[in-house]
């Protein structure tokens, strides 16, 4: 396919290299430099996507981030990425690009109708509609997706690689135009490190589209020298292609820098993009500013565009977007984009000017040229359907002055800033009455420079790009005492601007203009919105959408505000934007989760026994971060009947279960007793060392914070277990007590959690299995009784020994260190083959314990559960203070009515009754039903041969009370009857054996 | 992201720390003396106060130390930070 | 009795190389000696008598590592250290700290089964750490013989810088040495590093 409107000569494209892609399935000439935007131009496509409400024919109107009609869909199947640039996306041979919002095809596109009914559908049209009758709204919600297709979807994984960096330097660049490449050049000077990014495929920015010379040199020269000149100095790291998409709190900016540029679309490329983190110590802030749009009837034909991106296409691609121009503008800057035009041999047919006396250097040359000017004229209309065919011109009071034919009509409502990076900091901003738009104010670590600091004369910029690189590596604390002299630049003075908002008189009731192209959001719009009460700007803009979606308003909003403050005859500072958020532009999911994704998404941890539960084909379970046996089926066997044989062999033989992921934190030191009986509820000086006892940790309201067995090692020292989940919190919630509030106490805390594994040894059968296993530890009852601890050998390997049970078994926890457990494991289950070992998990310990009626922090208990509503209130000491003890004492905690621990056995021995299930009284059906509390625990025990359960139950209860619990999903009530929570030898005689 | 400066470590990001809420707020020597009211006075009321605010941070993922951060809670700014008793 | 000890590392299927390649390494370090060591900086005898048996001076400057022959003190905190020495050191360094500081008050606690070292080192090595750590890794700010406790990815690390290489020891708990091995391992990719192929079955 030819392409008839690339020019013959000149632009920054590689001619030797043609490549080909395609638009919606049609073949796309273009040559290696072209974006798609470009090249679309070039082969005469001007029609590039529908509208997102009223489906309307859209054309490509920038050149940058900045557009809001050109947003494509690039690639297919896994890879696709919806909403892209296609001003920003370059072309690559093979690239598939397709529209995004037209169905079934872009040329003849159903949705168009809505068109034709536009009037009836004005702004809060959904809001006022669609939500009722409310059953309705998921049927609205299918007609709307369809209608809106936003893009799709990739259909299958990404295979893609998204990599992240951190990254940090003395002052970060963002934008590579000429003040940009002027700040990163005298910050390099000093020998700062610097990152200089920017979202162009090539540095230079306004200069590759530049009529002026720099240092003698042309525009587009002088940015490849200062460009080769970075990449060679050390410190400097050079990224374009790269958006810096958000800026927060410190000074920390994002960026996404795409890495698919040079890759076919379907080969397997090794990433598709690099979120960069940079903490940089300042910034430069060289992001320019955006072409403003005006407001005419018609104004979204496709051939509209912006005046600058008009001469971007001439210059830099060598395209020119049209073959007949009308120009259409209140300042200076579209007489360059006639200048360009006319070089290029398209004749310019007129130039609207809205001010009465254009009289700079530039209108000046532009008539020489013998290009017809009319000063106080506007464009009223613009006439064509799938792209502009003629400019109908006014006088600023209606005379009509004839409609021009053209193709291309250039607008240029002077420059906005583009604040959005330093505004999605809160940074300050201020109304600039000369460039009639915010700006931002320096400070706080960064340093605007150039179009975005309001400057739009090149000579300026270049000066004020290179006090700001200068200023900025000296606040840095890099300075080598001397600024690089600024280049210099030939451009001509220009002459301000004339703010045009609203079409003077009625001009401004010609329907549609749009605000915002990318919504949909006409003028009408606004003045619904004005007239219904939402005058405030953010009020505005959820009324109407206004710039809402992946354009974010970039064209909208700075336009908006002057036309919202016109309406309501205020100021337009006080009118204000809306809050700019990131991202500047849209970037993949992909690309934010970077790494974390699958099993980097978030640490598993295991223990040393985790290979060999692997291999003995353990079902595991997540604890926290944790990985954990749950049961080990053998060949056959359903979860029931594992955790079954495994509770029966620990009741009846032995069982071993790996524990090694309990917090073990060491307390040493003259005052750790004294410390202990402040954490603790109950007393720990006068224990004796080798002896062992349970704990409750109370939070300063009362409630149990979390419970364990601490054990005295030696006189100054204790060893204390915590629950596997509040390992972290504990040792922290301890160290803040130390630290912040008892300094004096002479005491140091050590997390050795990871040194030790925990081997738990339980059964009848446990002690003969110690022994067989080899120790030189006695055993014997009274040598070691219950709840002591003994340090020796346990198959060779030194090891702590506690006779502790949390399944009211004769039970050993055998700790030893990680690195042997593995050794130590396999020798008791070697040892205790003869007496039918059976290992066993999480599920057999959690039954064990509830038929023990042994709390779980965190099950039966929620953080609102004190030591007397789980029955522990002889853990409560009277002789001392403790954290948590005046708590005990107030009103609340002494209601007679609190939830209390009961055990509930469901009236069908064989009904488990459900985790969570509210309990009541009176079954029924009526809401709200009084609730008497909830399971919080409930299995089918093997050893009873029946279900069991434990339930916290305002009041508590008797023995043989009624209550009845709800299922969860099918809205049965379930028998039961209260019992005493301890299911199983209440007497506590097994473990003492 | 807030850039919170450890009195021992230097300024590190925010996923570093804990934050421990409103400092100064000492526990009561004998909280039997207390009424009711004056010990849920000390348990649940903070000022939660807009502008400069003294709180409690702790380097969780480095040195483990407890110190006073001092912040504008309108701004974010930083406004100093103290280690507990100036203890070294 | 049953059969001789065997000890495991977090990554024992990740063994040394014999040689170091010349474009770097990234390999474990198992079984090194590591002793958690609390005392009061202002006792200036108990630090003395640490001295005597380490052969080299507590650092004070937070943030900073003294190395002797075969032994490194980090500085973990303004009362905490990590000594990290060769791996017979372990049990005997423990003991004779804890009969030194005897009298002091002080706690020595041998954790070398807790936690094990990754080194990481060669030229892509500040590349391949970018991938994980925030914190500003470059020479100016971090030269050889500093050490940092942060976040690698999602887990606590402390990072030592070795020399100018550059070369980094990366010490992990024993639990998150999978996750930390596996983000270094897909972070070294590009760069053509990664650990040996396992040795050990």
């Amino acid at each position: 396919m030819s392409q008839p409107f690339r020019l013959d000569r000149g632009g920054r494209i590689d001619r030797d290299t043609p490549i080909q892609f395609t638009f919606d399935g049609r073949p796309i000439d273009a040559y290696r430099g072209d974006t798609v935007a470009s090249a679309l131009l070039a082969s005469g496509v001007t029609l590039v996507g529908r509208s997102f409400k009223y489906h309307r024919p859209r054309g490509i109107v920038s050149a940058g981030a900045e557009d809001p009609n050109a947003f494509v869909q690039l690639g297919h199947g896994a890879r696709t990425l919806p909403n892209r640039l296609a001003t920003v996306t370059a072309a690559t041979p093979g690239l598939k690009v397709r529209h995004v919002n037209a169905w079934p095809t872009l040329e003849y596109d159903v949705m168009s109708a809505f068109g034709l009914v536009a009037p009836f559908i004005p702004a809060g049209f959904y809001y006022k509609t669609l939500m009722w009758p409310r059953r309705f709204w998921p049927l609205y919600e299918h007609f709307l997706r369809h209608a809106a297709g936003l893009g799709h979807a990739p259909d299958a994984p990404d295979p893609d690689r998204y990599d992240h960096v951190h990254a940090h330097c003395d002052v970060l660049v963002v934008g590579a135009g000429p003040a940009g490449l002027a700040a990163a050049r005298a910050a390099a000077h000093t020998g700062a490190r610097v990152i200089l990014v920017d979202e162009q495929a090539e540095p230079g920015g306004s200069l590759l589209a530049s009529r002026e010379r720099v240092d003698d040199l042309p525009g587009p020269d002088w940015a490849d020298a200062v460009t080769a000149e970075l990449t060679a100095a050390p410190g400097v790291t050079l990224l374009p292609n790269t958006t810096a998409f958000g800026l927060y709190e410190s000074n920390l900016v994002l960026l996404a820098e795409r890495l698919l540029a040079d890759q076919p679309d379907d080969a397997g490329s090794e990433s598709g993009a690099r979120v960069w983190r940079v903490l940089p110590k300042q910034i430069v802030l060289a992001t320019g500013a955006h072409e403003r749009p005006l407001l005419f009837a018609n104004n979204d034909r496709p051939g509209v565009m912006l005046a600058g991106a008009i001469s971007t296409y001439v210059h830099r691609y060598a395209v020119a977007p049209g073959s007949r121009a009308v120009l259409f503008t209140n300042n200076d800057a579209a007489y360059r984009t006639a200048l360009d035009l006319t070089d290029a041999g398209v004749p310019v047919a007129a130039i609207a000017d809205v001010r009465t006396d254009p009289d700079g250097d530039l209108p000046s040359e532009a008539r020489a040229q013998g290009i017809p000017v009319h000063p106080g004229a506007v464009v009223r209309h613009a006439h064509g359907g799938r792209r502009v065919a003629a400019a109908e011109l006014c006088s600023l009071d209606g005379a009509p002055l004839g409609a021009i034919e053209c193709d291309l009509l250039g607008v240029s409502g002077g420059f906005a800033p583009a604040l959005h990076l330093h505004a999605q900091a809160s940074g300050p901003t201020e109304w600039d009455p000369t460039l009639a738009a915010f700006a931002p104010r320096p400070g706080n670590g960064i340093h605007p420079a150039g179009a975005v600091a309001g400057e739009l004369e090149l000579a300026a910029t270049l000066r004020q790009g290179t006090q700001a690189g200068s200023a900025a590596a000296a606040a840095a604390g890099r300075s080598n005492g001397s600024e690089p002299e600024a280049p210099r630049a030939n451009d001509s003075a220009q002459a301000p601007i004339q703010p045009y908002w609203l079409p003077p008189g009625n001009l401004a009731r010609a329907k549609p203009q749009f605000v915002d192209l990318h919504e949909d959001v006409t003028l009408d719009d606004l003045r619904l919105s004005l007239r219904e009460g939402f005058e405030s700007i953010e009020h505005v803009k959820r009324y109407t959408t206004l710039g809402m979606g992946p354009d974010q308003g970039k064209l909208a909003n700075p336009l908006a505000t002057g036309v919202i403050a016109e309406l309501l005859g205020r100021d337009p500072a006080s009118v204000g934007t809306p809050r700019h958020r990131p991202a500047y532009s849209p970037v993949s999911l992909g690309a934010i989760a970077g790494r974390h994704i699958g099993p980097l998404a978030d640490p598993v941890r295991v223990t040393p026994m985790q290979e060999w539960h692997e291999a003995a084909g353990a079902r595991f379970e997540n604890v926290g971060q944790w990985r954990r046996a749950w049961y080990y089926p053998q060949p056959g066997e359903s979860m029931h009947d594992a955790v079954a044989r495994e509770c029966l062999a620990v009741r009846h033989r032995v069982g071993i279960l790996d524990y090694s992921t309990l917090g073990k934190i060491e307390i040493t030191g003259p005052d750790a007793g004294e410390f202990l009986d402040r954490v603790y509820t109950n007393a720990w000086k006068r224990l004796r060392p080798g002896r062992c006892r349970y704990g409750l940790m109370l939070g300063e309201d009362g409630m149990i914070f979390d419970d364990g067995v601490t054990a005295r090692l030696d006189d100054q020292r204790y060893l204390m277990f915590t629950s596997t989940s509040n390992a972290a919190p504990v040792l922290a919630w301890l160290e803040q007590w130390l630290q912040t509030e008892w300094p004096d106490l002479r005491v140091y805390l050590t997390s050795v959690s990871e040194h030790w594994s925990n081997i738990a040894l339980a059964g009848p059968r446990s002690r003969e299995v110690l022994a067989a296993a080899g120790t030189d530890i006695p055993l014997a009852r009274r040598a070691f009784p219950f709840m002591t601890f003994r340090e020796g050998h346990v198959a060779g390997v030194l090891a702590r020994v506690f006779r502790i049970s949390f399944s009211g078994e004769l039970s050993y926890e055998i700790n030893v260190p990680a690195d042997r457990a593995r050794h130590v494991w396999e020798a008791l289950v070697d040892a205790g083959r003869p007496f039918g070992i059976t290992p066993y998990g999480t599920e057999t310990m959690h039954v064990l314990r509830a038929e023990k009626g042994f709390i779980i922090v965190g099950q039966e208990t929620d953080g609102s559960v004190t030591p007397d509503d789980v029955g522990l209130g002889r853990l409560l000491s009277r002789r001392k203070d403790f954290l948590g003890k005046r708590s005990l004492s107030r009103p609340d905690t002494r209601r007679l009515d609190r939830k209390k621990l009961i055990g509930l056995l469901s009236d069908d021995p064989a009904q488990v009754l459900p985790e969570g299930g509210a309990v009541v009284d009176i079954p029924g059906f009526e809401r709200p039903l009084p609730m008497r509390g909830h399971v919080t625990s409930s299995y089918c025990s093997p050893t009873l041969g029946r279900s069991i359960a434990l339930a916290m139950v305002s009041g508590g209860a008797g023995h043989g009370e009624r209550f009845y619990v709800a299922t969860l999903d099918d809205d049965r009530w379930l028998p039961a009857r209260s019992c005493n929570p301890v299911f199983y030898d209440p007497e506590g005689a097994r473990q003492h054996v | 992201m807030l850039l919170i400066p450890c009195p021992w470590c230097g300024p590190r990001e925010d996923d570093e720390f804990t934050f421990g809420g409103e400092a100064d707020i000492p526990r009561p020597a004998d909280p039997d003396a207390l009424t009711d009211e004056q010990w849920a006075d000390y348990l649940f009321m903070r000022d939660n106060r807009r502008g400069r605010h003294r709180e409690q941070w702790c380097h969780t993922a480095g040195c483990r130390r407890w110190f006073i951060v001092e912040r504008d809670t309108v701004t974010n700014e930083i406004l100093g930070a103290g280690t507990y008793g100036g203890s070294t | 009795m049953s059969s001789p000890i065997s000890r495991r590392s977090p990554l024992g299927a990740i063994q040394s190389a014999d040689t170091p390649p010349p474009d770097g390494q990234l390999v474990e370090r198992p079984f090194l000696t590591h002793v958690n060591l609390r005392l009061d900086p202002g006792d200036t005898e108990a630090r003395s008598a640490v001295h005597r048996v380490l052969g080299v001076q507590l650092p004070l400057t937070p943030n900073t590592t003294t190395a002797g022959d075969d032994l490194t003190a980090i500085w973990l905190g303004p009362d905490e250290w990590l000594l990290l020495a060769e791996p017979d050191a372990s049990g005997s360094l423990a003991g004779e700290l804890q009969t030194a500081l005897a009298g002091h008050f002080a706690s020595v606690i041998d954790i070398s089964a807790g936690q094990t070292v990754i080194r990481l080192s060669g030229p892509s090595a500040l590349d391949v750490l970018a991938r994980s750590c925030a914190l500003d890794l470059h020479p100016t700010d971090f030269p050889p013989g500093a050490c940092a406790q942060t976040l690698l990815a999602r887990a606590q690390a402390l990072l030592i810088a070795v020399d100018g290489t550059p070369t980094f020891d990366i010490i992990v708990r024993r639990s998150f040495a999978p996750y930390v091995a596996a983000w270094l391992q897909d972070s070294a990719h590009p760069f053509g590093l990664s650990f040996p192929e396992s040795n050990t079955a």
